[in-house]
């Protein structure tokens, strides 16, 4: 049996790692001061910074001048659920803040015509909104919605209301289920200034679709998150003999 | 995210054009799109537009550069869910591509205070660490590290694991994976690693966590899973319940 030994950087992280479990440190708490540590779990001084600056780099943790080691932000997003920004905000107890970036009526072109299984120049409503958490921005999304299905959608409140109440109160649409792909892509400039974060910065990528039982697409919905803040959750269940 | 319009940055403009023409199968897989100079003369562009027109699709998977030879469109990517749980080669299987592994590190190790916290286990408890670099069709996709409390599985050091999976493991020892909570978040691995997976420099990668429970409950497994975003893409279905 072979047996392996953490390096003592690798094992030091995973000594911050566990003190964050164990302590429930929340995001932007302090950890204990360097010599602390040290002296709690026999490193020295070099290996613990080592540890420390590397999960600097991987966004675990963050470093204020003066003021010690803090941990990151995270906002976690779960991708199987219709849950809109803002319940899912008010869920966790955050502060969240809705910018609407543009509003306008387009006309489907090539893409969003299959995407709705829609003709060539049927009109979408486009609504771009910057979403903001705890004052950090965190995700832009660009909604596409046919302008049949919610006359009128111009008048309500899209900045404080959620766009499903709407669509589900106002328009009686049943947002019943959907799909989301996730991958990554580069922020552009525009993006980017609006993320505060630099051009070329990777960043989340997800394009979802939610349509009523019948199958009629309600939103298609493009979406970029800042990669430092956001992280998604899912769950896997097992099934039994899933072929495709 | 603006709407591209005639105003957008002409590199913009060029890279909808090229992701068109791929999704419309003028350019089919495996085949050359035009040269930075046939493109840059037929738009009217410079050719550095022309240049982060491309640059942008390569780093999306859509096209690839050979040194030498051009510039190719790729095939479509493999289609993960982020729903089902199973192993590495039964998605692989599922999705009809050759699946592979090569194993790095398959050792035993103390379990120390985070993978114990993890798995539910005391820190001094022993447990597998297992390493792992994943093919599909004889390509790498992904870099896989494996925690399992070796009082889950004591006899994986017997079983070759470069010819059954894990999950085989687990079932020739009664154990039923029923649930795994995972997280996604993207990582950026230094060079040494990322070379492991066939990126050439520090590139931004999607990292999974995952803790999976057996049907009692029981944490079985803990896994951080590298997929190169350019070899693979994830979708999740959800309802309204």
């Amino acid at each position: 049996m072979k047996l392996y030994t953490p390096r003592p950087r690798e094992l030091a992280q995973e000594h911050i790692k566990a003190y964050i479990l164990e302590h429930d440190l929340k995001p932007h708490d302090r950890l204990p001061a360097e010599r602390e540590m040290c002296a709690m779990w026999g490193f020295n001084r070099c290996t613990l910074r080592s540890a420390i600056a590397g999960m600097i780099a991987s966004g675990q943790l963050y470093a204020v001048q003066g003021s010690g080691t803090r941990v990151a932000p995270r906002f976690r997003r779960t991708l199987q659920d219709l849950q809109g920004f803002t319940e899912y905000a008010a869920d966790c107890g955050f502060r969240a803040e809705t910018r609407l970036l543009s509003f306008s009526v387009t006309e489907c072109d090539k893409h969003l015509s299959r995407r709705f299984r829609r003709c060539l120049g049927e009109k979408l409503y486009r609504i771009s909104r910057l979403r903001m958490l705890n004052e950090t921005p965190v995700l832009i999304e660009t909604s596409y919605i046919p302008v049949e299905l919610a006359p009128g959608l111009e008048e309500h409140d899209l900045v404080r209301g959620s766009l499903f109440a709407v669509l589900e109160d106002v328009y009686g649409l049943a947002l019943d289920h959907g799909e989301e792909t996730t991958s990554i892509t580069s922020a552009t400039e525009e993006e980017a200034a609006h993320l505060g974060i630099e051009p070329g910065t990777p960043v989340f990528w997800i394009v979802s679709r939610t349509d009523t039982p019948d199958g009629t697409t309600v939103e298609y919905c493009r979406t970029v998150g800042r990669a430092d803040v956001v992280e998604m959750a899912s769950v896997l269940r097992w099934t039994e003999g899933e072929i495709e | 995210m603006s709407e591209i319009t005639y105003k957008s940055p002409l590199y913009i403009q060029l890279r909808e054009v090229i992701r068109s023409k791929i999704e419309e199968g003028e350019y089919p897989p495996g085949t050359a799109i035009p040269s930075e100079n046939q493109l840059a003369e037929m738009y009217g562009i410079n050719r550095l537009s022309v240049r982060s027109a491309v640059a942008a699709l390569e780093y999306e998977g859509l096209l690839k550069s050979v040194q030498g030879k051009g510039v190719f469109v790729t095939g479509p990517k493999l289609e993960r869910d982020l729903e089902t749980l199973g192993g590495y080669r039964q998605t692989m299987r599922q999705r009809a591509r050759t699946p592979s592994t090569r194993v790095l590190i398959k050792a035993a190790r103390q379990a120390g205070p985070y993978y114990a916290r993890i798995l539910q286990i005391d820190p001094t408890d022993h447990i597998w660490f297992i390493r792992r670099v994943d093919y599909a069709d004889g390509e790498p996709v992904g870099l896989e590290d494996i925690y399992i409390p070796m009082s889950v599985l004591p006899n994986l050091d017997e079983i070759d694991i470069n010819l059954f999976s894990i999950f085989d493991a687990y079932d020739w020892a009664g154990i039923r994976p029923s649930v795994g909570y995972q997280t996604l978040r993207i990582a950026c691995l230094d060079v040494a690693t990322a070379k492991l997976i066939g990126l050439s420099e520090e590139q931004a990668v999607l990292e999974f966590s995952c803790v999976t429970h057996d049907a009692d409950g029981k944490v079985i497994e803990f896994s951080r899973n590298y997929v190169r975003n350019d070899k693979a893409k994830f979708s999740v279905h959800y309802t309204n319940q």
